[in-house]
């Protein structure tokens, strides 16, 4: 009986999941050659329509937000096999790191590197850059911890678990904010339209700058996640 | 601007047969870092900046880290 | 009529483009690691920021200028650390033996700090 009502479910759900993806399809437009298909559309009709200064992030996080979403997802299945396979059980075994200098010099450099890559993620809709790129930044500085300091001080810190709060906080901001387009657009990660303001400012461009927040979260943990389990077990007291 | 082009495509192509032809795993990565920093310049050449940041930042950033850190892992497992 | 913010942007460029020339001939000639790191820690410190200030003079804009002098002086941090955290590798590693030089003041200071801390 309970075997049976997981089978009927799984087929309910893929059956249901088969209508959407059709009726999407209906949706989508036809082809009309690259000179008047939608590349041209967007270079036309990009800014009046997002409010996005920077027309590549214009597409990934609003006309392709849908395809932003299965890349992130795709980072998740990259750091849940690398976790799988190089247990983070294992208490790390640290160096001491590099000399005095480097480590005090680090010291002075480490808070400007986060404020670029704050800068780089929330800027995204009006300069080059956006939430992958700020959130790679983000990770180099567990890197830089890990390396300089000794990955003990980067467990002190920014332990494991803080690190899977903070991506799980950037998926649900993604998440959340497709499924407030169904609501209040009608289409899943349609860009909200109360969000906007003038263009060229910080707050404007609809929802994308939330989106690059929560793109930038995910990518900045997840790849600090990944370093950290690799390098946990490797340095060993040198010297 | 075009003899710039022509020469970095060069430099590109040298640093992508040296980072094939070595033997070593470790000059093999720096000359990977090499790669991916002056394909960072030809895009920025082409003023395609959010590529060059991308690249910059994964290419000749934390591509390096990880490839780093996966060969010490590896010479550790060989001398031990 | 070449005005004077142009000569002095000329010549700090021109300098800058010396030392790297001088770095180059450094790397090439020089013996060993030691030495080699020695030259190559110039083309940075020296003429990556000579060129910096000279751009910053070039353009004479307050906000790219600025920009640019602040990626000068995170050469002028950077740089050094760099080398100085290369070299000490390439001293741990035994890439360059400590018995080829008639003066090695860092293994006395490596010994004195093991004597300290035993």
């Amino acid at each position: 009986m309970h075997k049976n009502f997981k089978n009927i479910t799984a087929v309910v759900v893929f059956i249901l999941m088969g209508i959407a993806f059709y009726e999407n399809f209906q949706l989508m437009p036809a082809y009309k050659g690259l000179g008047e298909g939608v590349s041209d559309y967007i270079i036309r009709s990009g800014l009046s329509e997002t409010g996005s200064l920077n027309l590549i992030t214009a597409v990934l996080y609003d006309y392709r937000a849908f395809d932003s979403l299965g890349e992130s997802t795709v980072i998740f299945g990259a750091v849940s096999g690398i976790v799988l396979i190089l247990s983070r059980k294992m208490l790390p075994v640290s160096s001491r790191g590099l000399s005095f200098i480097v480590k005090r010099t680090l010291g002075i450099i480490t808070p400007f590197i986060a404020l670029f890559s704050i800068y780089v993620i929330t800027h995204g809709h009006l300069t080059p850059g956006g939430g992958f790129q700020g959130g790679v930044i983000f990770a180099a500085i567990s890197i830089i911890f890990s390396i300089v300091y000794g990955s003990a001080f980067d467990y002190r810190r920014y332990s494991p678990q803080m690190k899977t709060a903070f991506e799980t906080v950037g998926a649900l901001t993604f998440l959340g904010l497709g499924i407030a387009g169904i609501f209040m657009e009608g289409y899943f990660l349609h860009n909200l339209g109360f969000l906007t303001a003038e263009t060229g400012t910080l707050i404007s461009a609809g929802s994308i700058p939330y989106i690059n927040m929560g793109v930038g979260l995910k990518v900045g943990a997840g790849l600090a996640i990944i370093f950290y389990s690799m390098i946990q077990k490797t340095f060993k007291e040198e010297i | 601007m075009q003899i710039l082009e022509f020469l970095l495509l060069i430099f590109l192509v040298l640093a992508a047969v040296m980072a094939v032809r070595f033997d070593e795993e470790l000059i093999s990565i720096i000359f990977l870092s090499i790669f991916s920093l002056i394909l960072t310049s030809l895009y920025m050449l082409h003023k395609a900046a959010d590529v060059a940041l991308a690249e910059a930042v994964i290419g000749a950033g934390l591509n390096t880290a990880i490839f780093m850190s996966a060969i010490s892992q590896i010479r550790h497992g060989d001398s031990d | 009529m070449m005005s004077l913010r142009l000569v002095i942007s000329y010549f700090l460029m021109f300098t800058g483009a010396f030392f790297a020339l001088v770095t180059v001939l450094g790397l090439l000639r020089f013996p060993d690691v030691y030495t080699r790191i020695h030259a190559g820690a110039v083309v940075l410190t020296i003429s990556g920021v000579l060129i910096t200030l000279g751009t910053a003079i070039y353009v004479w804009e307050f906000f790219l200028s600025a920009k640019v002098v602040l990626i000068g002086i995170f050469f002028l941090f950077s740089n050094p650390m760099a080398t100085h955290a290369i070299a000490r590798a390439s001293y741990s590693r035994h890439i360059a033996l400590p018995e080829e030089y008639e003066i090695d003041a860092y293994s006395e200071y490596l010994r004195r700090d093991e004597n300290a801390n035993t």
